[in-house]
Formats: C-alpha cells, structure tokens, sequence
C-alpha cells in the first residue's frame, strides 16, 4: 500500500514538473511571437499613418546673390532643372514647386513647395549655387505666405 | 548651433564673410602656416597628401589629411592612424572603396572627409557609388565618423550647413547622424591635433 502511494506521489511530481517546464517553454515562444506581431502591427500601423499624413504646402525664404540679374521664371525654371536631374520628373511633380516671389531690389525670395520635400529642393538650390554661381541663403521655412513675406520683409509687421 | 568648415581652399575675403554670415566659427584652411583670426573666424592650418610619408614630415600643429584614392592607401590603418587625423576620399574611392577597407576605417577610428566636389564628380559618371554606399552603411550601423564639408575655393561654393545637411538627408543619413558631421567630428579631429575649441 505504501509503496503504492510512494509511486502515485513521484508520478505526480514528475508529471507536474514536465509541464511546469513545457508552459515555460511554450510561454516564452508565445511572448516572442506576441512581440513580433505587435512590431510588425505597429510598423504598418507607423506607415499608414504616414501616408495618411495630410502634405502640406511650405513657404521657402531666402535670401540670393547674382552677379546677373534674374527673373523669377528664370529662376524657378533653374530650381526646376536641377531638382529634375537630381531626383527625376515624377518627384518633380510631386514636389510642386513655385517660386512665389523673387525681389531682385533687397535680393530675397520665396519659393512654395509640398512640406516633405523640403531637403530635396534645399539639395537642388545647393547644386544650383554650386554650378550657376547664384549664392543662396536660406532664411526661413513657413507654413504661411504671410509670414513667408513677414520674414523676406517684403511686407511691414 | 557654430559650425567648422573642414577644408577651405582660399582666403578670399568674399568666403570669409560668407562662412561668418553661415554661422561657422572654425576654417581649416589648406595652405597657412599657423593658428590665426579673421571675420569671426577661427583658421587653423591644414596639410592634404596623396602620399603618407610627406604627411609625417609636416609641422605637428597642423590638421594632416591623406587623400584616398583606392583600398590600397589603407592598407596600413595603424601606421595611417599614428600619422594621419583624417582621411579624404576622392570621386574613385567614393566609387571602387571596399567592405573590409570601410571596416579597417571604424574599426581604427580614423575619421572620414567626404568632399561634396567629389560626391558630385562622382554621381556624373552615373555608375554604382560602392564606397559611399559602404560607407553610408557604416556610419548608419557602425558609427563611422564622417566629416561633410564643400570645399570652397570661391565664394558661391561656401553652401550653408542647412543645405548640407539636406544633402546628408538625402543620402540616408538623418537626424543627429547628419549634424555630427558639421559639428563635432570634425572638433573631435582638432581636439586630437591638440586646439581646444568650444563651439
């Protein structure tokens, strides 16, 4: 009888022991494949609310040097070139680029373009100064043309 | 926020005044014998070699380059390290640089110039930039230390360090990996040559 008991009890043990080991294991490869699912959710999460991001417009201020005078079409058409062969038409085209406003009597000027291609216009001026000679000096980057105009001092406080 | 502009090729006043106008407050100029002052500008001397053995004879107070041509002028990183403070790559290193030669680079801590003259040169040959892919690739995973800078021999080529770090951005290189460039490597690099600057 005892030794009966004995054997039930050490069964027991055993059996409760392998399965304390199998949830632990089991546990661990679950939490690693919760983990993954989350990291994966989140990213697709992160990228849909990237595309979903409303693109707005941005008002470029900046100040120019040129031995030449320059009109405004002539400078946008310049902006345009480089920007083109730097990052081709259909980023062109995307990035909607205009240049508002160039005073050539205090030397300033704005440019419009769509918020997220803000570092590749300010690339395509520095390839323009570096080939045309026209120093530019950026000034200012603004979500309104009122300030944008603010800032160039084209228009009192 | 000061920057240092790592390689001035002239002393023209026109450059001067424009790197005073752009906030940098450091000039390593190719050409001066010794540490001196002018428009707000601190200049400091600056020696640039193709070859390793001219560097080792020059004045110990000036900041000593060696252009890089190929995967061969590292062969030596230690000896390059004991000699060199940084090292300049050409439009051909940016092209044929190998993994393993970008590798010896982090791995002995020699800092990187990459000259936006022959980033340019090298983009016009329209061919698969090997070197500035390993080497973006390094500073992304391996913190390689880079040094941007233009270059400038006139005064349209000083571009303003918002453009340059634009131009980082484009290759890849964001965030603070894009400022440490302007900023504190390359006053690491003058702290190593023993000015101690604070910007």
């Amino acid at each position: 009888m005892f030794t009966i008991l004995l054997a039930l009890i050490v069964a027991s043990l055993a059996i409760s022991v392998i399965s304390l080991i199998y949830t632990a294991s089991v546990r661990s490869k679950l939490r690693i494949l919760l983990m993954s699912i989350k990291a994966r959710t989140l990213k697709s999460y992160i990228k849909s609310l990237e595309e979903r991001k409303k693109v707005r417009r941005r008002y470029l201020v900046f100040e120019f040097i040129s031995e030449e005078s320059i009109e405004r079409h002539e400078f946008e058409e310049l902006v345009k070139r480089y920007f083109k062969e730097l990052f081709g038409s259909v980023e062109l085209t995307k990035a909607g680029i205009s240049v508002v406003i160039l005073d050539k009597k205090i030397c300033k000027g704005i440019i419009k373009f769509n918020s997220i291609y803000r570092s590749k216009i300010l690339t395509a001026l520095a390839l323009l100064q570096i080939r045309n000679g026209i120093i530019i000096h950026p000034l200012r980057t603004t979500g309104t043309l009122k300030k944008a105009l603010r800032y160039a001092k084209l228009v009192k406080k | 926020m000061k920057f240092i502009e790592f390689c001035l090729m002239s002393l023209d006043k026109p450059i001067l005044g424009n790197l005073s106008k752009y906030n940098y407050k450091v000039a390593i100029v190719e050409g001066i014998k010794k540490l001196s002052r002018a428009n707000d500008l601190i200049l400091i001397p600056r020696i640039t070699r193709t070859n390793i053995e001219d560097l080792k004879v020059a004045p110990k107070n000036m900041v000593k380059v060696l252009k890089v041509r190929s995967n061969d002028d590292i062969k030596d990183p230690i000896r390059l390290r004991r000699i060199a403070h940084a090292i300049s790559l050409t439009s051909e290193a940016l092209l044929r640089l190998g993994r393993k030669s970008v590798e010896k680079l982090y791995n002995f801590d020699i800092p990187v110039e990459l000259p936006l003259k022959s980033l340019l040169d090298a983009m016009e040959s329209q061919k698969y930039l090997k070197g500035l892919v390993n080497i973006i690739k390094a500073v992304l995973r391996k913190n390689l230390e880079i040094i941007f800078t233009a270059c400038p021999s006139k005064p349209n080529e000083v571009i303003h360090p918002v453009m340059l770090i634009s131009i980082l951005e484009e290759l890849g290189i964001t965030g603070t990996y894009a400022l440490k460039p302007l900023t504190l490597t390359p006053l690491r690099v003058l702290r190593s040559v023993g000015y101690v600057i604070h910007v």
